[in-house]
């Protein structure tokens, strides 16, 4: 049955929609498309959604009796009989053939027990007789079948060949260490900004190049040719043009294109340098010309295919692959060396030079971006608060939380001590004397950062200044964007977009706790079914002030209550609850939930890959070796390259 | 002082910038002289996070102009008030609002994208298409259009195109084109990349087939600039803009008392020259994006948060960004533009949002308003109801209305434009 299925549903259905299954906004509402367009598109829309339904039912009697015996079939039978029922009772209407309706499902956040009793109570919506326990069991196992089934048959695991675009920080990383440039400038801050996509700025899917793009290339180019030093490029005293020409071809242009040159690309830049008065004029030119190549735009993970149709990358390629994903830049002469002398392919060959890349500066800053981007951590030194409420978040302060923020994740993911849990669970902190007195941690003096011990209020990720202050508004705290956060960066749970007449929070209000402002949203029907997986965990934040700061009271000096609970912690529509208090308590259980330990091999990986949503084969099998490891946070870097497929590519598939 | 170093200096000596002249446009700019009749040009300008309708909206007849565009108060006569349209297509909430409103087509399931390039981007490839603007076929800007980099209303095909807010490398961009190096020897580094783009597209065959046509599109629109350059002279001064104090980190500065006024300013200072100087005949300028965390200076609080909160609350912060667009369409007014024309004669604004009501999220009594544009034959200073008028149904209760696609179109055509809007079933009746 078409549709039956899927590969996998999109990461923001597969995670939490479901929670807006049936939501008392879209039964007020209607659950159509509010947006209907004109009348003849809105009727070809639905003659085409009619037109499959009725060729779906068609196969079925739909009736609770037929159901019944299907029921006791296989779990194929079952959910194909569910397929029928999903027509038959009109759910498509409102939540489109595989959940992406207007009240969208998210199959993953939901477990057949818990999916079955929350059909059978409320479905459909005003008149749930219409589907009794076998009619929903079936519905349910139907909607599972959405989500992708680990498939680690090998070929379906790999990713596809491609060409991922630099982006503006691989590009910037890339010009300072291939012409020779001082490690911080901004010739390259011109590039247009990439999207985010779920929070990474390297998704290979969707950056592309636009003519924005292509244009501003060429201006940084420019840029960049007329204040390189021409002697970082190539060194052509006493040499003739043409040798001059040979040479950077030779030597410059493999370096650029991170791999060796073709006769016919030397032959192209050779004949370029010539057109130039003398080298230093000409050395320039090439260089912008390189500089907008796709050779040098693009890292290629295109591969040579092999006796099995699977796509091997080269081993120039795997050098850009380890260097762009721990440095964030190009390969450096001992990979190309590796990668020209044929020995770099061996696994344990991999393992070394990944052990050599992290030992350098460069990779505690790449992964620091890729901490920045996994908690969803904006610059924290350009973060504004408003001064009324917080004067105490001064310059000095923010640029001292960039710094914790920094030495804490150098620290968690290079000492090769630490396991994921600490992660949360560490009692340590990294502070001078502004982020001391900020914290209100006493005997820190001088502007250099010294570990020190945290105190009972600080320690582990979910205490980091930054991260609080980043996941907060301008003036105040923000429960729902602190508990989506863990929703979504932490437990790699998503939820949908809010929907419509979310309605407003009622202002700041001294004698009003943020915990009473806010409980609107979880009193209102249409808002209740995800904030009550939100608020509980975001208020469990509240002893940190918008701008991170401890506090005891609010307001007029009111008491903060940071009681807190986790209910769903795997699947999140399920009702397995968790309560805590404080970001303490939070800490300690997501400290040892798999669902958080595994959420982080996802992100981790979506970082690597360049993908929104990695093969969950992958992420499991990575995730089984590095538990059998200890669960060392270094430790998952090396399983990352250790993988098999880490260097293989699919073919038959483009993106 | 070579060309790059004599820019720099423009760039921080307002003074030495006003002298300068502007090689590139400056040609251009004879060339659309020659034609003996200024062209009409079109600015997209976008507010975030709809509005409260029926304080956005005023009475039909009336210029009696409610709480939330009251600011456009002294350049209404340049207005058309339009209440009852609905955005066309599905795609819910804001990003998909964000995604439908310049493209006039659904917004894609997978990931609330436009599945088709917006109407700015449309009209700029028909002109680049007849040899016009090879410095910028359209121009997408605005004040912290790119805080989310995830929200930008523009879409080249499937692409989703960035927005500049930095004032300072767009104008570099637009108004330089400088160069140590000939345009003839430029021209030439730029067929070497070329050919390593022919080259691997032949090798690559069906992988990555899209990706490299895209990026061959936007290959095309750098060399047109290239070769612009190339048969370009200078002479008479053009896109003379006063950047004098601005920082280089102030385009990112949130602090509702800090410069983001001034950056207002500049922004649209750069692109009426850009429009003036014929640089581009298309702008989308965002203010903002869907889901604005951004406190201006009047809101108060995050322009999201504020359009969730009561009328009142929402009306304070969305006026400051109308008080920004009406001080920019009287930049328009004030700019002449041929012999008796001024730049607003022959540019036709229009103002979008990513949604109709901002609270209910809905994509009915769109805040839209047109203005200017008087020599497309638009009559200005009304204002239109078009609630139980149209084809279309909208909003959560399905009201009757005028569907935005065929408003796009009908912009479209009274441009200039032959291109189709997808959604587009017919006319907007009773607007020009």
């Amino acid at each position: 049955m078409q549709g039956l299925f899927q590969p996998r549903q999109r990461r923001w259905l597969r995670t939490v929609r479901v929670l807006g299954l049936l939501s008392g906004v879209m039964g007020l509402m209607g659950c159509g498309d509010e947006g209907a367009s004109t009348s003849s598109t809105s009727t070809s829309a639905s003659s085409s959604t009619s037109s499959s339904s009725t060729t779906s039912a068609s196969t079925s009697s739909g009736g609770s009796s037929s159901t019944s015996s299907s029921s006791s079939s296989s779990g194929l039978a079952l959910a194909q009989t569910g397929a029928t029922l999903y027509h038959d009772r009109g759910c498509h209407g409102c939540h489109g053939e595989q959940g992406e309706g207007n009240t969208a499902i998210v199959a993953a956040n939901w477990s057949a027990p818990s999916l079955t009793v929350k059909i059978r109570d409320t479905m459909p919506q005003g008149a749930s007789e219409n589907c009794d326990e076998d009619c929903a069991a079936a519905i349910a196992a139907f909607i599972l079948t959405w989500v992708e089934e680990p498939d680690c048959q090998e070929s379906s695991a790999l990713l596809p060949r491609r060409l991922r675009l630099l982006t503006p920080r691989e590009y910037q990383l890339t010009v300072n260490d291939l012409l020779g440039l001082p490690s911080y400038n901004t010739y390259a801050s011109a590039l247009p900004r990439t999207e985010l996509i779920r929070g990474y700025d390297n998704n290979v899917p969707d950056i592309q190049t636009s003519a924005a793009h292509a244009t501003q290339y060429w201006e940084v180019a420019e840029t960049l040719s007329e204040n390189l030093n021409t002697s970082n490029v190539v060194q052509c005293t006493d040499l003739s043009m043409s040798e001059c020409a040979q040479k950077f071809a030779t030597e410059f242009i493999p370096k650029a294109f991170r791999r060796p040159v073709t006769q016919a690309e030397i032959d192209t830049y050779s004949d370029l340098f010539l057109m130039e008065a003398n080298n230093e004029r000409a050395i320039r030119l090439a260089v912008k010309s390189v500089l907008i190549s796709p050779h040098f735009l693009y890292r290629s993970e295109i591969g040579t295919v092999n006796s099995s149709g699977i796509a091997e990358l080269t081993p120039h390629e795997v050098a850009s692959l380890l260097s762009y994903t721990f440095w964030g830049s190009m390969p450096d002469d001992e990979l190309f060396g590796l990668a020209a002398n044929g020995t770099l392919l061996s696994t344990a060959t991999l393992v070394q030079q990944t052990e050599r890349l992290l030992a350098s500066a460069k990779a505690k800053s790449q992964m620091n971006h890729f901490a920045e981007q996994w908690l969803g951590v904006d610059n924290i030194r350009y973060l504004f608060k408003d001064p009324n409420e917080f004067p105490g978040f001064t310059s000095s302060v923010s640029e001292a939380l960039a710094t914790e923020f920094d030495l804490f994740f150098n620290d968690a993911f290079f000492n090769k001590s630490r396991v994921f849990a600490d992660l949360y669970l560490t009692d340590t902190v990294f502070a001078n004397a502004a982020l001391a007195n900020f914290y209100g941690i006493s005997g820190v003096t001088g502007s250099q950062h010294q570990i020190i011990p945290a105190g009972p209020h600080r320690g582990g990720l979910l205490n980091l200044g930054g991260l609080l202050a980043s996941h907060a508004k301008m003036d105040q705290t923000s429960p729902i964007a602190r508990g989506v956060f863990v929703r979504e960066r932490l437990l790699c749970q998503e939820f949908p977009p809010p929907p419509a007449n979310a309605g407003g929070v009622i202002p700041l209000n001294p004698n009003l706790s943020t915990r009473e402002r806010f409980s609107a949203h979880t009193d209102n029907e249409g808002c209740r079914d995800c904030h009550i997986k939100i608020d509980p965990i975001g208020f469990a934040f509240e002893r940190y002030d918008g701008a991170g700061q401890y506090r005891e009271v609010e307001g007029n000096n009111l008491a903060v209550d940071d009681a807190g609970s986790v209910t769903g912690l795997t699947k999140m529509a399920d009702n397995d609850a968790h309560p805590f208090n404080g970001t303490k308590g939070l800490a300690a259980i997501l400290a040892h939930a798999d669902s958080a330990s595994l959420c982080f091999v996802d992100q981790f990986h979506s970082y690597v890959q360049g993908v929104a949503e990695p093969t969950t084969c992958e992420i499991e099998d990575v995730h089984s070796r590095w538990q059998q490891a200890g669960f060392g946070l270094y430790d998952l870097w090396l399983e990352t390259v250790k993988s098999p497929n880490f260097i293989r590519r699919k073919t038959g598939e483009s993106l | 002082m070579n060309r790059r170093s004599a820019i720099k200096t423009l760039l921080t000596s307002p003074l030495a910038l006003r002298s300068a002249g502007m090689v590139l446009p400056a040609l251009l700019m004879r060339q659309a002289h020659a034609q003996g009749q200024r062209p009409i040009r079109n600015l997209f300008i976008y507010h975030p996070n709809g509005a409260v309708p029926d304080m956005f909206h005023p009475t039909a007849g009336s210029l009696n102009l409610p709480g939330m565009t009251a600011p456009l108060e002294s350049i209404k006569q340049h207005c058309v008030f339009m209440d009852g349209f609905g955005l066309d297509g599905r795609g819910d909430t804001h990003e998909g609002g964000a995604a439908r409103v310049l493209t006039g087509n659904h917004a894609s399931i997978d990931n609330l994208r436009g599945t088709s390039s917006s109407i700015d981007v449309l009209m700029g490839a028909e002109n680049f298409a007849k040899g016009l603007n090879p410095i910028a076929p359209s121009i997408q800007m605005g004040l912290f259009a790119s805080k989310w980099s995830d929200k930008s209303i523009s879409f080249q095909g499937q692409v989703r195109l960035p927005y500049f807010d930095d004032p300072l490398s767009l104008y570099a961009n637009l108004f330089t084109g400088s160069s140590n190096s000939s345009a003839e020897i430029n021209l030439a580094a730029y067929d070497a990349a070329l050919s390593d783009l022919q080259r691997l597209q032949s090798a690559l065959g069906s992988v990555e087939k899209a990706r490299l046509e895209q990026h061959m599109d936007a290959f095309s629109v750098l060399q047109a600039k290239l070769q612009a350059l190339a048969t370009g002279g200078g002479g008479i001064t053009c896109g003379q803009v006063d950047l004098e104090g601005i920082g280089a980190n102030d385009w990112r500065n949130e602090n509702p008392a800090g410069p983001m006024g001034r950056i207002s300013d500049a922004q649209q200072d750069i692109a009426v020259q850009a429009l003036a100087c014929d640089v581009t005949r298309v702008i989308s300028f965002m203010y903002s994006h869907a889901v604005s965390p951004i406190t201006n200076p009047t809101g108060g609080m995050g322009d999201h948060d504020a359009s969730h909160a009561d009328a009142e609350t929402h009306r304070k912060s969305k006026v400051w960004w109308m008080a920004e667009i009406a001080k920019f369409i009287q930049k328009l007014a004030d700019t002449p533009d041929g012999d008796n024309d001024s730049l607003l004669d022959n540019t036709l604004v229009f103002l979008v949002s990513d949604l109709g009501h901002g609270n209910w999220h809905d994509h009915w009594r769109m805040p839209f308003v047109l203005a200017g544009g008087k020599n497309t034959g638009l009559q200005l200073g009304r204002s239109l109801d078009y609630r139980g008028n149209g084809t279309g149904r909208y909003g959560w209760s399905k009201q009757i209305g005028q569907g935005h696609a065929n408003l796009l179109q009908l912009i479209a055509e009274r441009s200039g434009y032959s291109f189709s809007i997808p959604l587009a079933t017919g006319t907007t009746p009773g607007l020009w």
